[in-house]
């Protein structure tokens, strides 16, 4: 997942929205780990874990892009 | 004694009106607005032992924490920042009848609560205000906090910054 995936899949720049809640793009790819996941809504999920919080964020892409 | 120079002023319909000097000389002013300012930060990572937890003055369980002193601020915004590698989510707001109390057996000292939900994702903030919670637009002195997670974290912290807002 880069940042171009972000921008095509989710339409984010900078920010990521989820509800009321928003997470710098970076910090959800570097530190979260999002960069080293393969840009499909399964491999996002897996590493979500349903733990980390961003699957309904995850759902709402469009995925028709990439797939 | 050395006259000044008059200072006039228009009042709200247009009328021409000499400013007011005190005594002294000193020119009386009257200045409107809002100041906000941090009334309080706090930084835990207790999440990661324990499911919930309340955030007041410290970070514990209910009985241990007191709340945040809010008396004077008509209103407050309280802005989380979940540092965690899994979600964390806000639960409830108290009030509490005196500043820096305990929310008492059987949550005696609370005034006002208010049960809801607002979930913050790993990494991610929120900025909660009275149209969040409306236990932030009403008066109060002390404020706690109820915080829970699903899942445990194996790292991070949670840090809460409250603002007031004082007319």
């Amino acid at each position: 997942m880069t940042r171009d995936d972000i921008r095509r899949i989710f339409q984010c720049d900078d920010i990521i929205s989820v509800g009321i809640a928003m997470v710098p793009v970076d910090y959800f790819l570097d530190t979260l780990g999002f960069s080293l996941v393969e840009p499909t809504k399964e491999a996002m999920l897996t590493h979500d874990g349903g733990k980390m919080g961003y699957a309904q964020f995850i759902e709402s892409g469009n995925w028709e892009v990439v797939e | 004694m050395a006259k000044g120079v008059p200072i006039q002023g228009k009042d709200p319909l247009g009328k021409a009106k000499y400013a007011n000097v005190t005594e002294s000389g000193d020119l009386k002013v009257q200045l409107s607005g809002t100041i906000d300012s941090l009334l309080y930060s706090l930084t835990g990572d207790q999440m990661i032992e324990i499911a919930v937890q309340f955030f007041g003055e410290t970070v514990g369980a209910v009985s241990k924490v007191n709340s945040i002193d809010i008396s004077g601020a008509s209103e407050v915004a309280v802005v989380l920042e979940n540092k965690h590698d899994v979600a964390v989510k806000v639960t409830a707001m108290y009030l509490t009848r005196e500043a820096r109390q305990g929310l008492g057996t059987g949550y005696a000292n609370t005034v006002y609560r208010e049960d809801k939900t607002t979930s913050i994702p790993a990494g991610a903030s929120v900025y909660l205000d009275k149209e969040i919670y409306a236990t932030l637009g009403k008066i109060g002195v002390g404020l706690v906090l109820r915080i829970e997670r699903d899942t445990a974290p194996t790292s991070g912290e949670l840090r809460m910054l409250v603002y007031g807002r004082r007319n």
